[in-house]
């Protein structure tokens, strides 16, 4: 009845945004969800209240090999210079088709 | 001796004119939240309201430059519109040099930061017009568009700055011309020119209450968001080094001096002088951000949001357009 698949949840700066959901267009995501997040870490606090204080929380599910790859394309890009967290997940899904091609 | 004379009781002038502008509700607005910020009060307006007030007061700006604009004569424009290019191109270079020279700052925070110093505020144009308005001084029709010619050059001439001759990395111009020329501080800016200068003056009349008549309100409230922004880059004062709040406080001063001159080379009158020299003073918080991140991710935020917001930005609201003002009369003074 269910499918594995993963979970790739990231928390960014919002500033990079549309980089970030051009990057997962890319890598054939089938859909993303983003919420506005608050918090600190690393680099400072993050209040979200401007726009150069703002964090987001990202979330796409996708096959494995798609979900790793993205991670480390996201890391090897943004990583470096940008407040990037990043972590993967295994979930179950219902109706796996939504969430890319295979199994 | 005459000069010295003249000095000293301008001097003196300044002083009062410094503590009406500190008697000021949206001056004091910006000291309550400075104050609440510092204090830790339980004060926090939501971040829906700061998007929508700098909505608000960008395209109200860019809508009364609008209108004061088609009053104009073109040709008047020209010249006063090349020097201030000259100036967006001449203050960030200036910048970097202290920065780079006398900071021992690396080149991609002194680019950055730099580019913040060349651009503008728009906060800060709006305050130096009420403040002039305010003692009923003349100061030319097209200032707005000098606003907007000064807020883009200097930020180009950041991220050259930044890449010159170094990492081959190659610039993402897509996203950062997305930033610079469709970030709302410009497009607002822009927009509300074109629509104050064609719409018809009778129609323009129906939206002048909230546009016009409620503006004064909508930057006080705005100053007290803008006072606990600063507040909390205050707070990242001691991180960022002394070189740089020393920056912070002398800079605005350089630039308004460059200013100052250039207002005087073009024409200008003691109004339009002021303005210019506060708009050269004052550094960006919204579009240079926003498009240094992106152009020049390896700069250190903390060290251009600390000293554009923490410190110019309330020095420049309580102490620097009086002082300017003072300056540019001075000038006149002197010149005539």
């Amino acid at each position: 009845m269910t499918t594995r698949k993963k979970l790739l949840t990231l928390i960014v700066e919002a500033a990079i945004e549309r980089q970030i959901a051009e990057e997962l267009g890319r890598a054939g995501v089938t859909g993303f969800t983003v919420v506005e997040a608050r918090g600190a870490g690393h680099r400072g606090q993050r209040r979200g209240d401007w726009d150069q204080n703002r964090n987001l929380r990202i979330e796409t599910i996708c096959d494995e090999a798609v979900a790793t790859e993205l991670a480390e394309r996201l890391l090897d890009r943004w990583g470096e210079n940008y407040a990037v967290v990043l972590w993967l997940q295994d979930v179950e899904v219902l109706r796996s088709s939504k969430f890319g091609s295979s199994g | 001796m005459r000069v010295a004379i003249d000095w000293v009781f301008h001097l003196g002038t300044w002083n009062l004119d410094v503590l009406s502008n500190l008697l000021d509700p949206a001056v004091l607005c910006f000291l309550l939240g400075l104050t609440a910020g510092l204090t830790r009060a339980d004060l926090a307006l939501p971040r829906a309201l700061y998007e929508t007030l700098s909505v608000y007061l960008l395209l109200a700006i860019g809508l009364k430059g609008g209108v004061e604009l088609a009053r104009a004569a073109p040709q008047t424009i020209l010249l006063p519109l090349t020097g201030t290019l000259v100036l967006a191109l001449a203050i960030p270079l200036v910048a970097f040099f202290i920065l780079r020279k006398i900071g021992r700052f690396g080149k991609p925070d002194s680019a950055a930061i730099a580019a913040h110093y060349g651009s503008v505020s728009a906060v800060t144009f709006a305050i130096v017009l009420e403040y002039l308005r305010q003692s009923g001084r003349y100061f030319e029709d097209y200032t707005a568009v000098l606003l907007v010619v000064l807020e883009i050059p200097a930020i180009g001439v950041g991220i050259l700055l930044a890449r010159a001759g170094g990492s081959g990395k190659s610039i993402d111009w897509k996203h950062i011309s997305r930033e610079l020329f469709l970030g709302k501080s410009v497009f607002l800016l822009l927009g509300g020119l074109v629509i104050g200068a064609i719409a018809r003056p009778e129609a323009m009349e129906t939206i002048s209450p909230l546009f016009f008549g409620l503006f004064k309100g909508g930057l006080a409230l705005f100053l007290l968001e803008m006072g606990l922004l600063a507040s909390r880059r205050l707070a990242e004062v001691k991180k960022v080094g002394l070189f740089l709040v020393a920056f912070g406080l002398i800079m605005p001063m350089i630039s308004a001096t460059m200013g100052i001159a250039v207002a005087l080379l073009v024409g200008l009158s003691p109004g339009g002088t002021t303005v210019l020299a506060t708009l050269a003073a004052s550094a960006s918080y919204i579009a240079a951000p926003a498009a240094m991140r992106i152009a020049v991710p390896e700069a250190n935020p903390a060290l251009y949001l600390t000293a554009a917001l923490g410190i110019t930005f309330p020095f420049n609201v309580t102490l620097g357009i009086p002082l300017y003002d003072w300056a540019s009369r001075f000038a006149h003074q002197l010149g005539g």
